[in-house]
């Protein structure tokens, strides 16, 4: 049983990670640069519901729309005020990254200036149910994170499959070049990129903010596993992203009973080291330098 | 020619005025204000800023210069090292992870020291350095006596890697098998660590009757632990005291060692916290009102101190304090006396 139980918490802590990791994959497969304030947007988010649903007391329904809305305009914020002037002066992607990680501390800083360093959580819910099968024990909320995450990402897969701004999304990954000969805009897409991507981090961030409550830094912890899932699986492919984080978190969990719990970062990174080092493209991308 | 020796001269004798005015006590505080400590920081800012402001009723006597250590050691120096550029007479460092680096520098210039929480005992070697908070003995004297209450026989310790942490384990392990219990798990997580599901199960499968946690972020454990550890008895040590994290839904029923003056204190948004910063910048002020090279000497030769922490002995030999603790419970968000 004790099996079943690790099963359930890999795939808890896997879904959020599979959120940060997918709209983060979504940003990089379609622009190539580490968009590590990504991070930010899943903090910043969260706070947004604080907000909007604890301060200024609006029914959750309505908070949650609206903190995706914000989600989105934040990225959407970030590409045309941040990386575009950037990427207009011919920047590398080394001071791209630069930027990002310095945009996320930011943020982070902004949030510790705006609602202090105490902690924060949505009282409103009280202490969520515990449902029991199998000897093996799941909140009714872990089973909604599990269930929004999973559902979220099936909307993902078909929108990218099925939708022609997801097809466009998918050529430019492939080769921005060919996509650009083929009449599609890179900038456009590129920027509903970071809409998109940044609406599933603010999910992300409410579900976080909903099962482990506020802090200031969550987004950066959160960011580092999320990058950590999408080089597993592929950073490149936004389905190889998803089950790469599903993998890490699996292999925490795992890891962790049979070593000290201490170790759990040291896996995370263990397999972030030997992927950068021995399979760049992660498990399910195509290394596209040996491809013919 | 003459007009330069007298510009020279006018520069000294301003520096010399400069120097010979009195100025108010510059209390140095080094305390996390930014990354996952951060509640702490502000928590102890909060009671240093209120003493500053009794303090300053009839005039300014002391002020603060205060630097963000982070909780690292790294940023810790670098903060140290920015306090020092505005000389202050004294310093108030908390939290060891960002003290501990810190201790010998303030050692090699001299500067009185007052370190409030989990100091080392290799911060206490210096002359200059003062401990003024609980410890992990005054933590273990209220537990122990718990666990015997409770019939406990076997105990399992959850803790933080950082240096607090590991230490508190120590020494709980230490003094609980003294006692005559038995630790049957001991299980560390690091001070990122935001989900404790799985570490908090190997902790379940040793079947303990207690299961004591430390943890710089209580908030983060105590859903799990309570739904994890359905079958033992969970004890927090006091840290979930800071910013009123005991307050949350999430702590209802269980129990924690605090300070027995936190549940007597009237101090508004008070915790061990600020009620320690207060008492730190009041106990620098009042003994260093002969001299602050007289500071460290005064305290030690105070015997006692009786603040808004408590009647505090202070054990000069150690430079260790005796502090009042018990294990109380938590219920509808309200510290519950067993007795």
């Amino acid at each position: 049983m004790i099996f079943i139980q690790l099963l359930i918490n890999s795939l808890i802590i896997g879904s959020i990670y599979a959120l940060v990791a997918c709209g983060f994959s979504l940003i990089f497969s379609t622009n190539r640069f580490v968009h590590f304030a990504h991070g930010a947007s899943v903090a910043a988010s969260a706070y947004m519901a604080f907000l909007l649903s604890v301060r200024l007391g609006l029914p959750f329904i309505v908070a949650v729309p609206l903190t995706l809305i914000f989600a989105g305009l934040l990225g959407l914020a970030m590409y045309v005020w941040l990386y575009q002037p950037l990427q207009k002066r011919k920047s590398s992607n080394v001071i791209l990254l630069i930027a990002s990680v310095a945009t996320l501390i930011l943020f982070e800083n902004l949030i510790l200036l705006s609602f202090g360093a105490d902690v924060k959580s949505f009282t409103q819910f009280g202490l969520p149910k515990t449902i029991t099968f199998l000897d093996s024990t799941i909140t009714t909320l872990q089973l909604f994170i599990i269930g929004v995450a999973l559902v979220l990402l099936v909307l993902l897969y078909l929108f990218m499959k099925k939708t022609t701004l997801g097809r466009r999304m998918r050529a430019v990954a492939d080769n921005k070049e060919l996509a650009a000969i083929m009449g599609i805009d890179a900038k456009k897409v590129a920027i509903y990129s970071f809409i998109i991507g940044s609406v599933l981090a603010g999910v992300a961030g409410i579900l976080v903010g909903l099962e482990q409550n506020l802090e200031p830094t969550m987004g950066t912890h959160l960011m580092i596993k999320g990058f950590t899932g999408a080089i597993i699986g592929g950073a490149t492919s936004v389905p190889a992203s998803i089950l790469g984080s599903f993998i890490l978190g699996i292999a925490e969990n795992f890891g962790i009973w049979y070593l000290p719990s201490g170790y759990k970062d040291a896996i995370a990174f263990g397999l972030l080291f030997i992927f950068l080092l021995f399979r760049p493209q992660g498990l399910f991308g195509i290394n596209k330098g040996t491809r013919k | 020619m003459k007009l330069t020796a007298l510009f020279i001269l006018l520069l000294l004798l301003v520096a010399c005025t400069d120097e010979a005015e009195e100025h108010p006590l510059r209390i140095g505080v080094l305390t996390p204000l930014s990354g996952n400590a951060a509640v702490f920081g502000t928590s102890f800012l909060a009671g240093a800023n209120q003493a500053v402001e009794d303090i300053n009723k009839d005039g300014l006597k002391v002020e603060l210069i205060v630097e963000d250590n982070k909780n690292d050691g790294k940023e810790a120096v670098s903060a140290y090292q920015r306090l020092k550029l505005k000389n202050p007479d004294v310093i108030i460092s908390t939290l060891g992870a960002a003290t501990v680096p810190v201790t010998p520098l303030v050692k090699a210039d001299g500067t009185p020291l007052i370190i409030t929480y989990a100091a080392t005992p290799s911060q206490l070697q210096y002359e200059n350095s003062f401990y003024y908070f609980f410890n992990n003995e005054d933590n273990a004297e209220a537990f122990i006596p718990f666990l015997k209450e409770k019939n406990a026989k076997t105990v399992a310790i959850y803790h933080i890697t950082s240096e607090t942490g590991l230490l508190e384990a120590a020494v709980i392990e230490k003094r609980v098998s003294e006692a005559g219990f038995e630790v049957v798990a001991k299980e560390a997580f690091l001070p990122t660590e935001t989900d404790h599901k799985t570490g908090l199960l190997k902790i379940a499968a040793a079947k303990p009757d207690v299961v004591y946690i430390t943890a710089i972020r209580p908030d983060q454990v105590a859903p799990d632990a309570k739904k994890i550890l359905n079958n033992s008895i969970i004890v927090f040590d006091e840290v979930f005291l800071i910013g009123h994290m005991y307050k949350s839904p999430a702590f209802d029923g269980v129990y924690a060692t605090v300070l027995s003056a936190t549940l007597d204190n009237d101090f508004e948004g008070g915790d061990p916290y600020s009620i320690f910063a207060y008492d730190a910048v009041k106990l620098a002020y009042d003994e260093s009102q002969d001299g602050t090279e007289k500071l460290i000497p005064n305290i030690v030769a105070l015997g006692r101190y009786s603040g808004r922490a408590g009647d505090i002995i202070i054990k000069s030999a150690t430079r260790d304090i005796d502090v009042g603790m018990e294990v109380v419970i938590v219920q509808n968000g309200t510290l519950v006396r067993r007795k």
